[in-house]
């Protein structure tokens, strides 16, 4: 039971005077539950020696605190799936001294098939019956004495985005948890072998009990939403709109990051300038203080520049889309596409995820249950570029164009060549999947089976905030373990000298070969080489090497930036290679660690960090081989 | 009355499950079992898959999947 001993050993063991657990489906809102209760009082992590999130808050009720454990959202309460485990364990082991289980008032029937299987586990209850006003306004009127008697536990009434009946849950859920409320037995459920007949029979008690505590349905009224829906959905508007949202987030995420960048830049550099001015009236060794402004300080702030601004627009803007419950829709009408290759429809859903953080779309990959589709999703997730080579291909895109178009119309041909790179990245996602299904990862396809909530409008603010604040910590957090040990690394290769010549220098000599031969050169393989930790150090690294200055350098303008990569033999053939190669190569580092934590397999991590790396050297010698011939 | 696979439903139409060929523990849990009313509401893009009303909820199924779901139809 690893799980519990995670809940037990915490960093910042708060006392508490009871414990809770809220349980459920999922869609049911047990996160605005659970959000509702505790705040920002809340935790995020993993449960333990398992890649299934777990959630852990408190609030106050009285003079008392009261620890919230967010169980995992799962459809039953077997044994056949890691989420199912965990909640199961938990709620065998009696940690909790109450359990809410949240319900959605609209979709009663269904979700009395967790309740029960519950109920048949334990006692001590509350029946929180969410989105109570949505039920209300769809016609459907619940019988709640009746509900309460045939379950025997409370029942309490809640609308947790409007925050209507959380006191009554708080109250309910302490009662219970201290004794005051008893609940009885009501629920039997046969013991059978057959799985598939043991749900019947629960629904067959389901659907009893709905029928004498469901007063009235309303059905005419689901046929509006489904109007929503035969517009998102169909052959001729669904595509359309689909591509439209999707780019619009992305054109959102990329002029705002960038406005965003140069104030965060400045700022970086107003604290550099602080730094220089410590340290020399400390009277700092020059070496040391080089090495700590110019090493670990820049690619410290590089890192945070350029990855914080478009995590924070990316992620809050994602999320919403996720709360307004169109993003099963996209995995519903590309289904198809990704079944042909042998892959799973949830993961256009992740590569979208990748766009914003490759690391975070690969943890994403969670929500695709087959074993086999999570793992080709996984090992493909990196071929869509994320917001840190984001900068990089836009850069090198302009300078390309620089002597073709200017102006306005440069800014559309950049965005309309970015669109063509990210549908090449698709393509080969695709292509990839489909070699991946028939050699490496064959195997059955899974049956697909997806819950397409109804819309809901988002709490705006609340999605927003709680997004900001998880992406924040994510990319500070890794700011400082990736970025300066980075830093000092790189420092060291450029400002270490060997009879006069840096190690830089010698690495790049070295490789200049192999590089020329991929249509590149010995600066644009040390820079990926040493980018692994953080991508967006790829450009200010070449700048370094190329300008020998020993440190990393801004370019200030596209302009300098040409010049400074033309005088040293970049041609247009070598550019494409660098787009090329700078899309598929080996992922980040902090993409290859969470890709070690979600397969556990040192085989498959080798093999996301190869796969990439050789179709992009395949690519750029095909492009050089071309382009040698042609020009 | 005869039993039909479920991809032969039409939209709107609904019916009962009478028999499941597909072993898959997720779809007995969402209440694709022997009795549960289903009826169809719309489909993708491609068409490949479908969404289907089942006990108040939405649920999309594959068009293959489909096949080997007999139900009877609600006259």
């Amino acid at each position: 039971m690893l799980g519990l001993r995670d809940i037990k050993k915490q960093n910042n063991p708060q006392k508490f005077d009871f414990e809770i657990a809220l349980a459920g489906n999922p869609n049911v809102g047990k996160s605005t539950v659970f959000n509702a209760l505790t705040g920002l009082k809340q935790h995020t992590g993993n449960w333990s020696g398992k890649t299934v999130t777990n959630a852990i808050g408190y609030y106050k009720f009285r003079e008392y605190t009261l620890k919230v454990v967010d169980l995992p959202g799962t459809y039953s309460l077997s044994s056949n799936s890691d989420e199912e485990v965990i909640s199961n364990d938990y709620i065998e082991s009696g940690s909790a001294s109450c359990i809410i289980v949240v319900v959605d008032a609209t979709n009663l029937e269904r979700n009395l098939n967790y309740v029960l299987q519950l109920l048949s586990k334990t006692q001590k209850v509350v029946l929180c019956l969410n989105m109570y006003d949505e039920a209300k306004s769809k016609g459907i009127s619940i019988d709640i004495d009746e509900l309460s008697l045939q379950l025997g536990v409370p029942v309490v009434c809640t609308s947790a985005t409007k925050g209507h009946g959380l006191n009554e849950l708080k109250k309910s859920s302490f009662d219970i948890a201290s004794g005051k409320t008893k609940t009885y037995k009501t629920i039997n459920l046969t013991k059978s072998d057959d799985y598939s007949l043991r749900i019947e029979q629960i629904y067959n008690q389901c659907t009893n009990i709905c029928s004498s505590c469901i007063k009235s349905n309303n059905e005419e009224h689901s046929s509006n939403k489904n109007r929503i829906d035969k517009i998102m959905t169909n052959k001729i508007t669904g595509l359309p709109i689909m591509l439209i949202l999707l780019c619009l987030i992305f054109w959102i995420t990329i002029v705002g990051a960038n406005f965003i960048s140069e104030y965060l830049s400045l700022l970086f550099n107003y604290i550099k300038g602080v730094l220089y001015s410590l340290f020399t009236t400390f009277n700092l060794n020059d070496v040391i203080s080089d090495f700590l402004i110019n090493g670990v300080f820049t690619t410290l702030s590089w890192v945070v520049a350029v990855m914080l601004p478009p995590m924070a627009i990316f992620f809050p803007l994602f999320s919403l889309l996720e709360d307004s419950g169109y993003l099963p829709r996209i995995a519903f009408n590309l289904d198809s596409c990704f079944y042909k290759v042998g892959a799973h429809g949830k993961q256009s859903l992740t590569m979208a995820m990748g766009f914003g953080c490759n690391s975070c779309g690969v943890i994403g990959c969670r929500i695709i249950d087959s074993q086999r589709e999570k793992n080709i999703a996984i090992i493909t997730n990196s071929f869509i570029p994320c917001n840190g080579k984001l900068p990089t291909l836009i850069a090198i895109t302009s300078i390309l164009l620089t002597n073709i178009v200017c102006g306005f119309l440069k800014t559309i041909v950049t965005a309309l060549i970015l669109l063509l790179l990210i549908l090449l990245a698709v393509g080969i996602t695709l292509l990839t999947s489909k070699l991946l299904s028939m050699t490496i990862l064959k195997g059955q396809k899974s049956s697909f089976m997806l819950e397409l909530p109804p819309y809901r409008k988002p709490q705006f603010i609340k999605t927003v905030v709680y997004s900001l604040k998880d992406r924040a910590w994510f990319v500070l957090l890794r700011a400082v373990v990736v970025a300066i040990p980075a830093g000092a690394v790189i420092w060291c290769m450029a400002n270490l000298n060997i009879n006069n010549i840096s190690l830089l220098n010698y690495a790049t000599t070295f490789l200049d070969p192999i590089g020329k031969f991929f249509g590149l050169d010995g600066v644009i393989l040390i820079a990926l080489l040493l980018g692994f930790p953080a991508n967006e150090t790829v450009i200010p690294i070449m700048l370094m090497a190329y300008s020998s200055s020993g440190t990393m350098i801004e370019y200030n303008s596209i302009t300098q930036l040409n010049n400074i990569l033309t005088s040293n033999g970049w041609t247009t053939i070598r550019a494409i290679c660098f787009l090329l190669i700078c899309m598929f190569h080996f992922p980040c580092s902090t993409t290859c660690l969470s890709i070690y934590k979600e397969c556990k397999s040192i085989k498959l991590t080798a093999l996301s960090m190869v796969i990439p790396t050789v179709i992009g050297l395949v690519m750029c010698l095909l492009v050089n081989m071309i382009g040698t011939i042609f020009i | 009355m005869n039993s039909i696979s479920l991809d032969k439903v039409k939209f709107g139409e609904m019916s009962v499950v009478t028999e499941i060929d597909i072993n898959n523990f997720r779809l007995y849990d969402i209440g694709i079992v022997r009795g549960s009313v289903i009826t169809p509401l719309f489909k993708s893009m491609f068409g490949d898959t479908v969404a289907f009303r089942i006990k108040g909820s939405i649920i999309a199924l594959r068009k293959d999947d489909c096949k080997k779901i007999k139900v009877k139809l609600l006259l």
